[in-house]
């Protein structure tokens, strides 16, 4: 690790002043994710904003009827809260599905839509990569690449995001609150995280200083449909291959409204929006879950050691509709 | 910035400064809490687990400087007057073996919420173990705070036969300072070393002056700093097999992670910047990744004229192992059924927690000491005074508790360079190997590509076998062709059959070197052999249980292949039991179809294969066993326990010939200064062949103290019985205590060194059987669950022995479902870490039912026989035989992961 400083803000107003005058300032949180990228030199701050004192912890009803979540909550503690648990099982599925007990523990929300792609080449300076040091190649989209992205990459970048609660969160129709020097501002989730084009460098909408404070939920009257079905190479503490987080309102036989989110396929939680309209209307069966599946990944494009994850999509999202179908639990 | 940091550990205030980049781990080691046990530094093995404010998190990704105001417990926070019931569980349920998961284990077992023994296993997530296959674990966390739980015995009960507590279990469980890196003396300077960026160049010019200027830097060294000597890094006895092909420091890099230079420094952020500021200048040669390619000879790896012992440098062949018997030729003619497959075996990685690590400094009167994670601290002290023309008796290695080992530290490859350090600068040196070197610059299992042809007649007899192994080698050939050799040996030893050949060719690569892993290539060989074997039943429609029957060795015949100067011998032979007591268990009926449920798809399969104990006539023992002035016996071996429990064995092998317990008897071990030789721990030798070095020593010892106690108390020796404390007659009594000083007034020594090898290396065998469920949507394999049975002879310390059948079984599993080195065209491992390389986590791992059976050998202890290896052969067979029962779909490539499993039923399909 290189010297840096480490300062502790005293308010949400002092962190976003000092990270936009100091464009090489870092917020931390958990620092589940940073510390480990600074220990292999990916990130070379200025200083270390210690954001995870102030006070974004609460978990709040809002009036329509959802959940305002603090971003420094902990990972455990969302998973565990008691109406995520009952209105939103599929987030904390997902959440549950990631990392480790000691891992939740520490890890925040704001930190973990933020954490970056577990790419190893990004991961590995003696490699280039466009995320890491922009127009220097990315060794990826030839090499071993059986974790990478099949839909949305460009030529720069394949690699995906690594987040589970990101899957459920934009299944869920999130919106996120941040904060920066001017002000607070809303982005909806399923615009947060980018697809890389020629700027893999940059993640998400997030400008230069700005702080995530919440996550807001709106009421989903179906949410109890929820599936989150991840697969990976072992039982657990791993990340997805491939993940899926489908919902479904059904009345009598027919879909009234349908979700349907992938994980680990592309630069950004990916929102099947086509997939999802074609079902409505539609009855509840497996010809039209194949057919949805099939839409979502129409797109799909293999690289060379990838292929595999297109079918296993389809299939995923074809298991997990039809658990969602008899209204939701495990996958 | 905060001016310093104030927290509380164990209830304890600290006010500490540190470096913003500092992990609490590092800080808290730094404090003196050693239990905190630092191995991935990456969030992703848990072995690091503290509680913050009572919350279990990895310390190593935690930064220290956001524990201001917290409190943090560790596992020696946890003892509070008697152990915490979580640490006295783990000690009554032995969940550990080398114990560097322990305290991680604890720390976060004690925080566990669960409903059920699948959600304890899926919480459990975050913490790794290398050793144990966790079953221990699992039980250890269930039987916590449960009240009714059966008292395990005592070292004062019992001795061969009984499930003594392995004696360092206290000191485990409580986190205490006793692994190497522990300890070191003052003034400790660490030493990095600059690693290759190609698979093969040549140095041309080396600047090492920035390097040297930088503040805190002690010294650098490259190959002009040393003498140019061949040796192998493989810990073997002298004359050694291997190639004498590695040097201290070398002109020329050969593969992706090769030594270039060493810096020593003050710090260890100091020499790895130092490392960075070398300026060399490389003439990049063409390199091979390929074994194929490599034979080629269009790129010459050893090209230098100084090395030797290797079977033909210009095309790359480290060395040949060919065995034949019979006429291949006639064997094939009489063949109703000619099969021949080619089966791809991957590299992996031994993943022992805690890395290499040596610390080396000059004793006051100039003893060169050696602190070394190591199983061979004498084959390293020779190698040492070859390479430094120092006298052994002026060398002293020893080991510490060794946190896991598998055969990766039957190498010297963290000694040398501390050395060479030490002997330049006059100061204590210390070098810790980063989980990254562990996995590209230490040694992994050789890859081998496996042709065989198998000629049988329609009834299902054997009658020609035809193997070859191409066995990738990589940079180095230490081990290459000692490994190689037991591909074809065991697997095709184990069949009756009398037309067999086997070619093994071990080719060097421009890849990190392959070398001794559990298994000691019979992993490799089992593999092939007994996935054909299943296949020629299916096209035969022999059930596959009956087919081997027909074809195993027995106790009437003779091995038939091999070479004679290893002497392996069926001493014992309870392998048909083995099978009656496997097939049971999993209720195997041939006759039954495998179960289809939707996607789900279920099979069974089954695999054997045997293993030698020890080697024969090579490896030595030596054991001295003394009574002591105080009445107890001290027992000194230089053998090393890896964490297995050796130790404890040895002691109950003591225990039971002197008629006392375990308590009674200390045991000094692993130490060239203190204890007599033993070649060290590999090869499943050490209850084998150190075991009946202390039952003869003890024996004669016994002897020993009879006669003596009849002198001096003047009766017939015949008339004596010795028994725990005392010698007694008819009429009078002798108690040790008085017959040691009464000895030492006389002069005597009451004590007796012997020297042992065996003339006969006994076979171990094992049978195994697993039943699996295939996700045909996903290619995922689950095994629901498996039975093993082990022809052990005798097991000295049964829950021991069972606790290496379950590690050994799940090591065999990372093998067969998850674990790959892998490389790009450069030879470039590209998943260095625990992230990207998975070995089992708990929930990985199904229920194990083991049986050990117990027909007593005449060549062993007690009739005990090597279990060290063994278990880790049959799992990934097993799991191939039982997919293809599921599925009809065979996997000839390991590991069986899903998307091959998957693209594998799609061509079916
Ligand atoms: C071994 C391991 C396994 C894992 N497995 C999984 C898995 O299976 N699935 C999964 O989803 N995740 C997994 N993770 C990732 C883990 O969930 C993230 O590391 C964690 O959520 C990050 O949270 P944090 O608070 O620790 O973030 P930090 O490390 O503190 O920060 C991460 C990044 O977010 C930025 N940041 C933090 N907070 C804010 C904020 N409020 N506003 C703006 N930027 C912010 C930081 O500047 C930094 O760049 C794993 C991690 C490890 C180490
Ligand atoms: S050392 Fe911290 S998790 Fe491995
Ligand atoms: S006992 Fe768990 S790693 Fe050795």
């Amino acid at each position: 690790m290189k010297n840096f400083a480490y300062v502790r803000p005293n308010s949400v107003e002092d962190a976003v002043s000092r990270a936009t005058s100091d464009r090489d300032a870092l917020f931390i949180a958990g620092g589940t994710n940073l510390v480990d990228r600074l220990k292999v030199f990916l990130d070379e701050p200025s200083q270390l904003l210690d954001v995870s004192r102030l006070a974004m912890k609460q978990i709040a009803t809002t009036n329509e009827g959802g959940l305002k979540i603090g971003a420094l909550v902990t990972n455990t503690a969302l998973a565990n809260n008691i109406d995520v648990r009952n209105n939103y099982p599929l987030l904390s599925r997902a959440i549950l599905a990631g990392a480790s007990q000691q891992i939740r523990n520490m890890a925040t929300v704001g930190g973990n839509l933020m954490q970056r792609t577990r790419c190893p080449y990004y991961y590995d300076t003696a490699f280039p990569c466009n995320k890491r040091q922009p127009d220097t190649g990315c060794p990826a989209a030839t090499g071993i690449n059986r974790i990478h992205a099949i839909l949305g990459s460009s030529d720069r970048c394949v690699a995906v995001n690594p987040s589970d609660m990101s899957v459920a969160m934009v299944a869920l129709d999130a919106t996120l609150e941040v904060q920066g020097v001017e002000g607070k501002r809303e982005i909806p989730f399923v615009d947060f995280h980018r697809l890389p084009g020629n700027t893999p460098e940059r993640d998400t909408n997030l400008e230069p200083g700005e702080l995530i404070t919440a996550v807001i939920l709106p009421p989903v009257s179906f949410a109890q449909s929820g599936v989150y079905l991840k697969l990976r190479d072992r039982a657990s503490y791993a990340f997805a291959l491939v993940s899926v987080a489908t919902a479904l309102e059904v009345s009598g036989e027919q879909i009234k409204n349908a979700r349907i989110a992938l994980g680990g396929v592309a630069h950004k939680p990916w929102r099947a929006t086509e997939a999802e309209e074609f079902l409505i209307g539609k009855a509840a069966n497996k010809s039209n879950f194949e057919q949805a599946a099939e839409i979502a990944l129409k797109d799909a494009q293999a690289l060379a050691h990838n292929g595999f994850k297109i079918e296993l999509s389809k299939r995923a999202i074809r298991r997990a509709l039809a658990v969602s179908a008899q209204g939701g639990g495990e996958a | 910035m905060p001016d310093s940091l104030n927290f509380q550990v164990n209830n304890q205030s600290h006010n500490t400064k540190c470096n913003p980049g500092t992990s609490l781990l590092s800080l808290l080691r730094s404090l003196g809490y050693a239990g905190v046990h630092r191995v991935c530094e990456s969030g992703d093995c848990g072995s690091c687990t503290v509680w913050l404010d009572d919350k279990p998190i990895h310390s190593c990704i935690y930064p220290a400087m956001q524990v201001d105001s917290h409190q943090i417990t560790t596992i020696e926070g946890l003892e509070n007057g008697k152990l915490s019931p979580m640490q006295q569980a783990f000690l009554d349920k032995q969940g550990f073996q080398c114990g560097y998961c322990t305290p991680g284990m604890i720390m976060t077992a004690s925080k566990l919420e669960y409903n059920s023994e699948a959600e304890l296993r899926a919480e459990l997530e975050g913490n790794l173990c290398r050793c144990t296959g966790y079953e221990a674990i699992i039980d250890s966390i269930l039987e916590c705070g449960n009240d009714n739980l059966v008292k395990p015995i005592t070292a004062k009960e019992g001795q061969v036969g009984k499930n003594i507590p392995k004696q360092d279990g206290p000191n485990l469980v409580t986190g205490k300072p006793v692994y190497t890196a522990d300890w070191s003396p003052p003034g400790l300077l660490h030493l990095k070393v600059l690693r290759s960026p190609y698979p093969h160049a040549r140095i041309r010019e080396i600047n090492t002056t920035k390097a040297e200027a930088l503040e805190g830097v002690e010294a650098v060294f490259t190959h002009k700093d040393v003498t140019r000597r061949a040796y192998s890094t493989a810990g073997h006895g002298a004359p050694v097999p291997d190639p004498l092909d590695h040097y201290l420091l070398d002109n020329k890099v050969r593969f992706i992670g090769d030594r270039v230079a060493a810096v020593v420094a003050e710090t260890e952020a100091i020499a790895a910047i130092a490392c960075e500021l070398i300026e060399v200048d490389y003439e990049i040669l063409p390199h091979a990744i390929d074994p194929v390619t490599a034979m080629k000879g269009d790129v010459v790896i050893h090209d230098e004229p100084e090395s030797s012992q290797i079977h033909d440098a210009a095309h790359n062949i480290a060395g040949e192992v060919v065995l034949e018997k019979g006429d291949l030729n006639t064997g094939f003619a009489e063949a109703d059924l000619i099969l021949e497959n080619t089966y791809i075996l991957p590299a992996v990685q031994h993943v022992h927690l805690e890395p290499h690590v040596s610390i080396s400094w000059l004793d006051e009167d100039g003893t060169l000491v050696v602190r070394s994670s190591t199983q061979v601290p004498f084959h390293c002290q020779r190698l040492l005074s070859e390479l430094f023309d120092i006298p052994k008796e002026k060398i002293r290695v020893y080991k510490p508790q060794l946190g896991g080992g598998f055969g990766n530290k039957q190498e010297i490859l963290s000694e040398d360079l501390c050395v060479l350090a030490t002997l330049k600068t006059g100061k204590p040196v210390q070098w810790r190997f980063t989980r990254e070197e562990e996995f590209t610059a230490t040694n992994s299992r050789h890859a081998m590509n496996i042709r065989i042809k198998t000629g049988v007649k329609s009834y299902g007899t054997i009658v020609a076998q035809e193997m070859e192994a191409i066995s990738n080698t990589g940079a180095y050939g230490n081990h290459g062709e000692t490994v190689t050799f037991l591909t074809g040996c065991f697997p095709l030893g184990l069949y009756r059959c009398a037309n067999q050949s086997y070619k093994g060719t071990v080719v060097y690569t421009n890849t990190m070197p392959a070398g001794a892993f559990r298994g000691y290539g019979a992993t490799q060989g089992t593999f092939a052999m007994e996935s054909q074997l299943d296949e020629i039943a299916s096209k035969l429609n022999i059930d596959p249980i009956k087919l081997r029957q027909q074809n195993l060795i027995t106790t009437e015949d003779e091995i038939l292949i091999g070479r004679e100067e290893h002497f392996h011998i069926i001493g014992s032979y309870a392998l048909d039991e083995c099978i009656e007591k496997v097939t049971q268990a999993l209720d195997y009926d041939p006759e039954k179809q495998p179960e289809t449920k939707g996607h789900i798809k279920r099979g069974v399969g089954f695999a054997a294969t045997m293993q030698a104990s020890g080697l024969a006539k090579i490896h030595l023992a030596s054991v001295k066993i003394s009574l002591m002035p105080n009445g107890q016996y001290e027992l000194r071996t230089g053998s090393v326990d890896v964490g297995t429990g050796s130790d404890t064995s040895l002691r109950q092998i003591a225990a039971e010939v002197l008629g006392t317990t375990v308590e009674n008897i200390t045991i000094i071990t692993a130490d060239t200064h203190n204890t007599p030789f033993d070649a060290g721990s590999y090869a499943s030798a050490t209850a084998f062949i150190t075991g009946q070095a202390v039952n003869l020593a003890a024996q004669k010892l016994r002897s020993h103290l009879l006669k003596t106690a009849a002198q001096i108390i003047e009766v017939n020796t015949e008339e004596l019985k010795l028994d725990e404390a005392k010698i007694s007659g008819s009429q009078t009594t002798i108690f040790l205590k008085q017959l040691a000083q009464e000895a030492q007034k006389r002069g005597e020594s009451l004590s007796v060194e012997l020297e042992h090898t065996s003339d006969r290396a006994s076979l171990t065998f094992a049978f195994l059987g697993v039943e699996v469920e295939v996700d045909t949507e996903t290619g995922r394999i689950k095994v629901l669950r498996c039975a093993e049975a082990i022809d052990i002879g005798k097991a000295i310390n049964p829950r021991i022995c069972h606790g290496q059948a379950t590690g050994g079984l799940v090591m065999g599993l990372g093998y067969a479902l998850a674990e790959e080195l892998r490389f790009n065209e450069q030879g470039k491992i590209l998943n260095p870490g625990l992230r990207t390389y998975r070995i089992p986590a708990a929930s990985d791992v199904p229920p194990m039912e083991i049986f050990l059976i117990e027909k007593a050998d005449p060549y062993g202890p007690f009739g005990a026989k090597g279990i060290g290896e063994i278990g880790t052969n049959c799992t990934a067979p097993a799991i191939a035989n039982a997919v293809a029962q599921a599925t009809g779909v065979r996997l000839k490539q390991l590991p069986m992961i899903p998307e091959r499993v998957w693209m594998a039923m799609q061509k079916l399909e």
